[in-house]
């Protein structure tokens, strides 16, 4: 009874955390097409908004690392798997705990660092809209990456099951664009 | 020595699947802290986040927007069917519907892998059904999906753009001569492929048909007319176009009754899939040009080719053969932020200009989306059709065939990419 418990929170959470990154980036990609909007009715009606071009720019750092956790959570990154499922399954597994090794080590990094930048801009904020602190904005920066990390590790049984034993699932994240 | 050792790192970290963008950051934290200590490591998360900050690249998440909309809101189905009543009379008509639609439908996305999602879910299970060989089905699909690269809007015109520092509306416009030309040359291969194998053309021209048909797909047009138009004419710039086309493709849905809340969201969590996959890259290849700067990489290998010779033709030949291999294993937009920042040195002192490059650029990487291993669209194509990428790839090698053409016109006819963008730009 326990291990199939576990497995149900497990799924119940995954589809829980996915929902949670569904809102945020549906909330965000539409607040960047209206804030785009806004920016050309703006200079066309003569009142060119100064906060555009910097407010903008965050939104996109935004969608960025959020939407990395998101696609990660989807298998969704630009990667090479080919070369990795042509090797044998002991080298296969082998390759798999180091490129885990290597994605938490890069996250945890730049969690820890991104987090010690906000310590240091205390006080500082946006250029054209002086209310918003760049501690707020920068925030992206540790908790995208905790984000990424969470997605990361519920991944874990899916990468392996399709790159280390090679079960093709359905709806398998593929490169885009 | 460091380099090469960087080489090395990135290439084994590809080879395990480490995601592109993490790999190359690892890559050049290790090359960095080596070279100067581990004080580069707070400068890590102030790069990687002003990294993603690029405005240009704003038109990317919107572009991909108003792509899913459009494919949402039965658009794909009403190209089809215009398609059909303009080409559909020529033998083979199905192939010659399939690449008159592509490159509309590039109008519209720009991106080949929704290209191909959208298009071939209806297009090759129709071709199967009468009796076209699915590996063709798929290849002319593929290749014409990719083709529809080169045909603004654009997302990997839009990332040179930024690496490049060049005008993204030039080589919108600089793209649209190539494509049109590639588009014929492919109905021609495709033509004589459907004469040899006997394929039957799908319906017999009639003028009240085309007119019927393209009043319903007028809505569809009138989207890049409006919105190109706009970027073009230097009256919006291509973020703000951008931003017209997730409006326009939002009437437009509603006009035609086939979009709702559910598919918008969707549609909106998806495109926010794509634009972070390309946006983390972006973010970790500013951390590499911090690296190539202090060692002056890219400057060290113009030097090295410019001792080797300076004929700027030869020169092309040279990248050419450089960005056609790097599309074998990399991914177009990878590709681009990886190779540009390194050859653009190169590029300005031979004197090639650089909106010329960008479509060469851009002509090789929709030939890399056709070679295996690391061929996206080729991929989806295959998974779409259920056919195996190596017969695929057997009846591609026609398209890839001229695609390979129009890159060497393209690249020694500089005339036929930049004429428009000299007529209207430049004079």
């Amino acid at each position: 009874m326990g291990p199939i418990l576990i497995k149900m929170n497990l799924y119940k959470f995954e589809s829980l955390y996915e929902k949670f990154l569904q809102v945020i980036l549906f909330v965000m990609m539409i607040a960047l097409a209206v804030v785009v909007l806004a920016g050309v009715t703006f200079r066309f009606s003569g009142h060119a908004l100064a906060w555009y071009d910097e407010v903008a720019s965050v939104q996109l750092a935004w969608l960025t690392y959020y939407g990395s956790a998101y696609a990660a959570l989807k298998g969704s990154h630009i990667g090479v798997p080919s070369i990795l499922r042509a090797f044998p399954l002991f080298l296969r597994k082998i390759f798999f705990v180091v490129s885990k090794i290597v994605v938490y080590g890069f996250l945890i990094l730049l969690a820890y660092y991104g987090y010690l930048v906000l310590t240091l801009i205390k006080g500082e904020t946006l250029v054209t809209l002086e209310w918003v602190p760049q501690t707020f904005v920068q925030s992206v920066i540790p908790i995208g990456s905790i984000l990424f990390i969470i997605a990361e590790t519920i991944r874990i049984p899916t990468d392996y099951r399709q790159n280390v034993l090679q079960i093709k699932d359905e709806n398998d994240g593929e490169e885009l664009i | 020595m460091i380099i090469l050792t960087m080489f090395l790192v990135l290439l084994f970290l590809l080879s395990i699947n480490v995601p592109i963008a993490i790999g190359l950051a690892v890559t050049t934290i290790i090359a960095m802290v080596l070279k100067t200590g581990t004080s580069f490591l707070i400068d890590t998360a102030i790069v990687m986040f002003d990294g993603s900050m690029k405005f240009p690249l704003i038109a990317i998440p919107l572009f991909i927007l108003a792509g899913s909309i459009m494919n949402s809101s039965g658009i794909s189905r009403r190209l089809i069917a215009f398609a059909s009543a303009l080409v559909g009379f020529i033998k083979g008509g199905l192939s010659m519907i399939n690449i008159a639609t592509s490159m509309f439908f590039a109008e519209i996305s720009g991106s080949a892998v929704a290209d191909v999602a959208a298009l071939g879910s209806i297009l090759i299970p129709a071709m199967k059904k009468k009796g076209y060989p699915g590996a063709f089905s798929a290849a002319v699909t593929s290749s014409s999906a990719s083709l529809a690269i080169i045909i603004p809007p654009s997302i990997p015109m839009i990332v040179y753009a930024v690496m490049a520092q060049t005008s993204v509306v030039q080589l919108f416009v600089a793209g649209i001569i190539p494509g049109i030309i590639g588009g014929f040359l492919m109905m021609l291969a495709a033509y004589i492929y459907a004469v040899r194998h006997k394929l039957p053309v799908e319906e017999t021209f009639n003028l009240a048909n085309l007119r019927k048909t393209g009043r319903e797909a007028a809505l569809a047009f009138l989207l890049p007319f409006i919105i190109l138009g706009g970027i073009f004419g230097g009256v919006v710039t291509a973020t703000e176009g951008a931003g017209l086309a997730v409006v326009a493709a939002l009437v437009i849905g509603l006009i035609y009754k086939e979009f709702d809340f559910k598919r918008l969201y969707q549609a909106a969590t998806e495109g926010a899939i794509q634009t972070a996959s390309v946006m983390l890259l972006v973010a970790a290849s500013v951390l590499l040009g911090e690296f190539l700067t202090i060692e002056q990489i890219p400057q060290k290998v113009a030097e090295s080719i410019i001792d080797f010779t300076k004929n700027k033709f030869a020169v092309l030949l040279i990248l050419n053969v450089f960005l056609l291999i790097i599309g074998f294993f990399l991914h177009s937009v990878a590709a681009i932020i990886l190779t540009v920042p390194i050859v653009m040195p190169l590029v300005n002192a031979v004197g090639i200009d650089p909106v010329h490059f960008g479509i060469i650029v851009t002509l090789n990487l929709a030939i890399g989306q056709q070679t295996p291993p690391v061929a996206s669209v080729l991929v989806t194509a295959c998974s779409v059709a259920k056919a195996d990428i190596w017969d695929v790839t057997r009846a591609n090698i026609m398209f890839i065939c001229v695609l390979l053409f129009l890159l060497f016109l393209v690249t020694y006819v500089p005339a036929i990419p930049m004429t428009l963008v000299e007529f209207f730009y430049r004079s």
